[in-house]
């Protein structure tokens, strides 16, 4: 029997990215809608606790890191890996499981947040029976992820798979210090409801350190991985410099670790750990615009591809706000301009221009290259919905992140104002009547961005529609370098 | 200003616990595990790193790059390669 790639796990997790993505999205723009409106949902009677907006919040973010971007690392990493190293993945069983097992840990984030379990951690809210699902579960991965590595059948192990080698290793590491807690019923009481390991500033010092860590290898090096393989696949064209491209892994490991205590400038933690945390943020500018440029010089000499091909459009787009918030970040991690922009929408406007323009756009170009192939087309069902949904994305996310832009400085120089005698100039709540312009072209923005995914949603259903499942992919013998 | 007094029945151990005579020795223990695993990690990948350079992983920095490009792209070649019949078994 001839040797095929494991295609049906990555359709799997490729189609639920797109349906996770819909879900995550639009949770968002529910609760960008309550920002505007505070009592929207709270003339739905019995269902209005479920759907406030302390529990959705969390919901939102789970939904869109962990369900959308979460099922499309999985998706790419798993294509990316066999079809580098040229051999099927380790074991079919171990796929399936780690696809139903992630789709349980999500389903039960989607029950439990709504009806108020959580541990109150940001990004690591679900409760201790789901924290221990996700270890088993992100076991799994690691030796289906590493152990196909082992058979590859190339010598050379491409740097992609470095990416999500790292990611994959160091998120198991944050989910297990920062999830260790103490479930409720040891002490008598609920068998949902767990208390963190450490407390006080103890506490905030492992969240962070998990935090930023996860923003770190989660939302950057995995994403990376997927660039680096899906950028000049896309393009037709070689990496800019696969020299850089190592030079860009190794500095990105080895100085991440220390940047979360920048989340926690000018509080109870000692200030030298917050000099800390603003010093190696400073430093991970190097590394991360070393990247930045090693994608976009991808293009070079092929500059005229951007005009035609509304997926590259979409990739290099991506680099460009993988650019710009690696540039902002280590920015508002400088102590003075951290005063102005802490507890401010700025920072919602940052992580969304990660989450949305890097992130999200890096994902979408990816499945619009990986789609047609899984499903034997040439090419997405409509080109031309792509590049519209390019656009409603674009323009989404710059009215995004530009109307939190101004929001944010607005909020932190009110904050600080002060009268000649001392007094606060502005009360809170005047800072928040001063938000509604900005929330409402927020809500613009997302929706048009969650839009685009509908638009996705209906070109992917078609395109699945007319193709068939390819399941005898073949894998080349092995090349000899 | 009454409102600044501690009430009269505060219990006494909760006064001892709140006040600080000397800095609390284990004032940020947690960096007593946070620091050790960072330099766990860091030595993880400089292992891996050396592994790398070791195994010859770094050897080669041009062909990798090119190799990704030329893997028997399925989908286009799909539809040749099912006409050809066996014809694309021949790797590039």
């Amino acid at each position: 029997m001839e040797a095929t790639y494991n295609y049906k796990v990555v359709r799997q997790f490729a189609i639920m990215t797109v349906v996770w993505g819909i879900v995550g999205m639009l949770v968002g723009v529910i609760i960008a809608s309550q920002l505007i409106w505070p009592t929207l949902t709270e003339s739905l009677g019995p269902l209005a606790p479920y759907l406030s907006y302390g529990r959705l919040r969390p919901l939102h973010t789970n939904a869109v890191i962990f369900a959308f971007g979460g099922c499309g690392l999985f998706a790419t990493s798993l294509y990316i890996v066999q079809r580098t190293c040229q051999t099927r993945l380790l074991s079919d069983g171990l796929a399936s499981f780690v696809f139903w097992g992630w789709q349980l840990i999500i389903l039960l984030a989607a029950i439990s947040l709504p009806m108020g379990y959580t541990t109150g951690k940001e990004y690591a809210e679900l409760e201790w029976p789901i924290d221990l699902l996700i270890t088993v579960v992100w076991v799994a991965y690691a030796v289906l992820f590493l152990g196909t590595i082992v058979i590859r059948k190339t010598k050379h192990i491409y740097v992609s798979n470095w990416f999500f080698g790292a990611y994959i290793l160091a998120i198991a590491l944050l989910h297990l210090v920062n999830s260790a807690e103490l479930p409720w019923a040891l002490g008598g009481g609920s068998w949902l409801k767990s208390y963190s390991a450490y407390a006080g500033v103890q506490d905030a010092m492992v969240q962070w350190w998990y935090g930023h860590n996860a923003v770190g290898f989660f939302l950057t090096v995995a994403f990376l991985g997927m660039m680096y393989y899906f950028i000049p696949k896309q393009a037709g064209r070689p990496i800019y410099s696969y020299r850089l491209s190592i030079v860009h892994f190794w500095t990105l490991n080895f100085i991440y670790m220390w940047a979360g205590p920048h989340h926690l400038l000018y509080t109870a933690l000692p200030d030298w750990a917050q000099s800390l945390g603003m010093v190696f943020s400073l430093m991970l500018l190097a590394p991360s615009w070393g990247g930045m440029m090693n994608g976009i010089m991808t293009l070079s000499g092929a500059w005229h591809k951007l005009r035609t091909d509304p997926i590259l459009k979409f990739l290099i787009t991506a680099m460009s706000f993988y650019g710009m918030s690696t540039f902002e970040g280590p920015m508002m991690s400088v102590k003075t301009v951290n005063a102005l922009s802490h507890y401010t929408e700025w920072t919602v406007g940052h992580v969304h221009s990660g989450a949305l323009g890097w992130v999200a756009m890096v994902t979408i170009g990816s499945l619009y290259h990986l789609i047609p192939r899984l499903f034997g087309r040439e090419e997405m069902h409509s080109v031309k919905l792509i590049n519209v949904h390019f656009w409603w994305s674009t323009i989404g996310v710059v009215l995004y992140i530009a109307a939190l832009w101004i929001a944010g400085v607005a909020q932190g120089l009110m904050w600080r104002a002060t009268n000649t005698d001392g007094t606060l100039t502005y009360s809170f709540a005047q800072s928040v009547a001063a938000m509604y312009p900005f929330y409402t072209i927020r809500l613009i923005g997302g929706t048009m961005f969650f839009a685009g995914m509908l638009l996705m949603a209906y070109n992917v259903w078609k395109t699945v529609a007319a193709g068939k499942a390819v399941n005898d992919a073949r894998i080349p013998e092995a090349v000899a370098a | 200003m009454d409102t600044m007094q501690p009430p009269e029945e505060t219990p006494s151990s909760l006064c001892t616990l709140i006040q600080h005579d000397s800095p609390a020795p284990d004032l940020m223990d947690i960096l007593y595990l946070l620091i050790p695993l960072s330099l766990v990690f860091v030595v993880v990948i400089a292992y891996a790193f050396l592994w790398a350079v070791k195994s010859g992983q770094f050897e080669d920095m041009e062909g990798p790059a090119h190799r990704i490009l030329m893997d028997d792209e399925p989908a286009s070649l799909m539809a040749e390669s099912a006409a050809q019949g066996k014809s694309d078994n021949n790797v590039h």
